[in-house]
């Protein structure tokens, strides 16, 4: 009794708040300051709100292949030289991602290189176009063409799991597929179709910057004026992508790679991030696979030992979020046993809510691992990139307490409802991966 | 499904094939137009110079002791109710006894596997309802359990469950035998992964197979196959007690409280008899030698260059720092420039000096394209005898010096990476305010020291290179015409003391 109690009272503690001041210029870019000067350090971190999930059909991997030409050079900033002129600034993090509803910029400086940081981002934003030739964009396919090599098809399990999104997302839909996109697809692009893509969709009205850490935000804002606000608005990007279809029979793939080991995938499309269902499929994850103490791990792993490792998560998206169950078995183990294995752990939840202890232990693990995230002012999970998330999906950069209150207010009832009617036999996708047989010599 | 620029620190996704061939344009026909209107954008050609630099100074460690005399070191910090806490124990694999290489690491995976009154999921699950992470990890050189807890009600008990797990542990004879064939099977996982047999044979090399250091800290699947529970019940009770323990703790919680949670639950443990054993100096590579290990079918070839440097505390750590850091420790780094950006064969190189607490090690380290393995080591000898001939411009020191010191807050942001910043102090004997003088320490490193310590430590000559990659592989030439690539003939024909292992 006093355990749950304990955990109840943990969970009840006010969620942190970040403290934040949002306006936006009149070309339309969106500016969220939030001061922090515990050290001499500033993160700033731009999202353009267009990601992998918004190409159009045989134009997958535009929004990867953009990311990469970003970091190429633009009218101001010399081929190549983006890395090194932060280096030697003394950054501490800089880096780019694009992800299915989104592309981030990040950058963490001393504090007294802000400057330069807008600098480097406003040139980019503004004025790509002016050094955009064939020559960078061939340059650039092939480097991620070379990229889709490493990361897709030469890594265990790659090709698997871009057979998952395609069996989950079917073309036409944009989430088909990795956020690489194809080779096809990559060498189908022209430049005039990049240059469109960028005109589209990295318009300063398509953006938000986030500045945080240590800044006075009087001196910052005519910073902030000088370098973007002369960076014409365009017209509103339209998004044509619709909500993923539900998934109407089970489809199944049998694969065979060379891996080591086995490795089954089961997943489901999902509540959309933020709807109704999402908050409770994220703990059903957590209760499923998180730690030694999670049902997937204790029966597989632990006492079967027919499992290497388990996952068991909801990755939240606009147009269709995914919950997926990853089980890499032990050497000799078949996909049909961890299948049937993993299945009887699915049905105990469905069948039952879990325990109030068990989902105590999720969230408040879960809310810890937020706030060790804040610690950071950039990187990924920090609180630049925080008030960015929640900006991005609901306009409300100061969102997460009432994200917490998602997670406080679910019941084990509304955990067991929410995955009982999603996470069916009816709707899943079953991805299975066998090692080839060995030939001469062991590899390829 | 994220696809990011950068993984690691390896610029992975940047890759530039060779540098693009800018054909010069036609020239166009000459027209009379009229001067365009100025530019009102002209301004951002110039780059914004910083502003006044912040006074800062880098955080100071307080140090008290238990009453057993367990060190603490405490940096108060951050503002979000967080603690981390490292427990060193200073004793790495120079204990692991002959022929038994990964014991003490496999003691300590023990730990969280169970205790007296809790399983390895009770353990967990006491971990996830306190919001705290417990790991136990296992070093080269020391064992760290960290605990990274929230402040306030539940740091007492997380405490309580960092004192049970190390203090208390079980050693149940069934979870070992599942604990040990994890590892084995990890280990064995390991020899597909090349960098991780780069890594291993590298050791090896430099060591020699009898110093304690010539075997990796996990040891080999025969070692660690042959251990028994009673090998690590004897480890813990040598090795894990009081005399070899030194806590270090950054975040929010003030001196008084710390040192009562502390001395409640390690105030009475016992200092054991074994100290430390001290290690023999190995001799460092007399003439440059290639060390090849096959990877059948690998389609890139990783290699690695290095020798011996001085440990962290020796006086001249500081300008080998800055002389490695100005050869490779950068992006905008020569070695870096000319594999990647220049030659374009990889994805990136890196290079610099591991601290340690008895010998450094020196390392360049890349993956290259297979078919160009043996120009890729001669590029690193080339771009290490351009560095030890010649002293480097001011601006070049500069640069080098101000991406050591101007990044150093970056540091301390979060209050792990302060605990781990801090666990240098005890590890290397240092001074409580160790990180208030680095920068001082970099700014006197001048020009002529950075050649003499490239002279001295990046010397082409007396170098071990380990390639681990294909013994040959096949290119695809104009007109998709196949041409097979000699590895191993190119690597010989360097023209240095070449000996394949297996």
């Amino acid at each position: 009794m006093f355990l749950s109690l304990l955990g109840l009272a943990l969970a009840a503690d006010p969620a942190p708040s970040i403290p934040f001041e949002k306006y936006t210029l009149d070309n339309g870019l969106e500016v969220i300051l939030s001061p922090d000067s515990r050290l001499p350090l500033v993160a700033t971190d731009i999202w353009y709100h267009v990601g992998g999930g918004y190409e159009l059909p045989g134009r997958s991997g535009f929004a990867h292949l953009f990311e990469h030409i970003m970091f190429q050079g633009s009218r101001n900033v010399p081929e190549d030289q983006f890395f090194p002129i932060l280096e030697g600034a003394g950054a501490t993090f800089v880096n780019g991602t694009t992800d299915f509803d989104r592309t981030n910029y990040l950058e963490t400086v001393p504090s007294n290189q802000l400057e330069l940081a807008l600098w480097l981002e406003s040139d980019r934003m503004g004025f790509l176009l002016d050094t955009l030739t064939q020559e960078r964009l061939d340059n650039q396919r092939a480097v991620v063409r070379k990229e889709r090599q490493q990361s897709t098809e030469n890594v265990p399990y790659g090709v698997a799991e871009e057979q998952f999104y395609k069996m989950l997302f079917p073309a036409p839909h944009p989430y088909n597929g990795v956020v690489i996109g194809t080779h096809e697809d990559l060498q189908a692009a022209s430049l005039d179709d990049v240059k469109t893509f960028f005109r589209t969709w990295y318009v300063p009205n398509n953006a938000t910057l986030v500045i945080c850490g240590d800044f006075d935000p009087a001196a910052v804002k005519p910073l902030v004026a000088k370098y973007f606000g002369s960076i014409p608005g365009g017209p509103e990007p339209v998004v044509t992508t619709q909500m993923a279809p539900p998934i109407p029979a089970e489809k199944r793939a049998d694969l065979t790679d060379d891996v080591e080991l086995p490795k089954l995938y089961m997943g489901w499309v999902t509540a959309p991030v933020f709807q109704a269902g999402d908050a409770e499929l994220q703990l059903a994850g957590m209760v499923l696979a998180d730690g030694k103490s999670s049902r997937l791990y204790r029966e597989l792993v632990e006492k079967q030992q027919i499992a290497q490792s388990v996952r068991a998560y909801q990755y939240p998206l606009t147009y269709g979020s995914v919950f997926a169950v990853e089980v890499v078995g032990k050497p000799g183990q078949t996909p049909g046993k961890l299948e049937a294995e993993a299945w009887r752990v699915l049905e105990s939840l469905r069948a039952a809510p879990p325990e109030q202890a068990e989902l105590d232990r999720a969230w408040t693990s879960t809310k810890a691992r937020v706030l060790r995230g804040l610690e950071e002012l950039g990187g990924f999970g920090g609180k630049a990139d925080t008030l960015d998330y929640y900006n991005h999906h609901t306009g409300d950069p100061g969102f997460l307490a009432k994200d917490f209150a998602r997670y406080e207010s679910a019941t084990p009832a509304a955990v067991q409802k929410a995955f009982a009617e999603s996470i069916r036999k009816d709707n899943r996708v079953v991805v299975s991966v066998v090692p080839a047989p060995k030939s001469e010599g062991g590899a390829k | 499904m994220k696809q990011s620029i950068l993984a690691g620190a390896a610029a992975l996704a940047l890759f530039m094939p060779g540098l693009a061939a800018c054909a010069p344009k036609k020239p166009e026909p000459v027209v009379a137009t009229p001067p365009p209107p100025p530019d009102p954008e002209a301004w951002r050609a110039t780059m914004p110079p910083p502003a006044p630099e912040k006074a800062w100074s880098a955080p100071v460690a307080k140090r008290f002791d238990l009453s057993n005399g367990i060190p603490v070191y405490l940096v108060q910090q951050g503002d979000l109710p967080l603690v981390s806490v490292q427990l060193v124990l200073g004793v790495g694999r120079e204990a692991n006894p002959a022929g038994k290489a990964g014991l003490l690491s496999l003691t300590a995976s023990m730990l969280d596997e169970g205790t007296k009154t809790r399983d390895g999921a009770g353990i967990a699950a006491e971990a996830a309802r306190l919001g705290a992470e417990l790991g136990v990890s296992a070093g080269d050189e020391n064992i760290v359990v960290s605990l990274d807890s929230l402040s306030g009600s539940t740091l007492a008990p997380s405490f309580d469950l960092m004192a049970d797990v190390v203090l208390r542990p079980a050693f149940d004879k069934k979870v070992f035998a599942r604990v040990q064939s994890d590892v084995v099977a990890a280990i064995q996982a390991g020899k597909s992964e090349p960098n991780e047999v780069a890594r291993r044979v590298f050791s090896e090399q430099l060591f020699g197979a009898s110093h304690p250091y010539g075997q990796t800290s996990a040891g080999s699947e025969k070692s660690v196959g042959a251990l028994k529970l009673a090998d690590v019940t004897r480890a813990y009770a040598d090795h894990f007690h009081a005399g070899n323990a030194t806590f270090v703790v950054a975040g929010k919680v003030d001196e008084a409280t710390l040192k009562a949670e502390l001395e409640a639950r390690f105030g009475k443990w016992k200092a054991g008899k074994t100290a430390r054993a001290p290690v023999a100096a190995p001799v460092a590579p007399l003439k440059t030698r290639i060390v090849f290990q096959e990877q059948p079918g690998a389609v890139q070839s990783v290699i690695r260059v290095g020798t011996l440097a001085p440990a962290r505390n020796a006086p001249e750590y500081w300008k080998v720092q800055v002389a490695t850091n100005l050869f490779g420790g950068m992006f905008g780094s020569r070695l870096n420039m000319a594999l990647r950006e220049e030659k374009g064969w990889s994805y990136g190189a890196f290079a610099g000096v591991g601290d340690s607490r008895d010998f450094g090690v020196f390392q360049a380290r890349t993956s290259v394209q297979a078919d160009k393995t043996a120009e890729s080591v001669q590029v690193i000898f080339d771009e290490l005898k351009a560095q030890s001939s010649r002293e480097p411009t001011a601006a070049e020191l500069k640069v080098t010096a101000d991406s050591l010191v101007k990044s150093l807050p970056g540091n301390f942001e979060t209050n792990s990476a302060t605990a781990r910043a801090f666990v240098q102090v005890p590890r290397f004997g240092l001074p409580v305010d160790a990180w208030q003088s680095y920068g001082m320490n970099v700014a006197s490193v001048s020009a002529a020291m950075v050649a003499e310590a490239s002279r001295a430590q990046l010397d082409a000559g007396k170098m071990l290179v380990v390639v681990v990659g294909p013994r040959t592989v096949e290119i695809e030439g104009e007109g998709g015409a196949k041409t097979t690539v000699d590895v191993v003939a190119g690597l010989k024909g360097l023209g240095q003391e070449f000996v394949e292992v297996k």
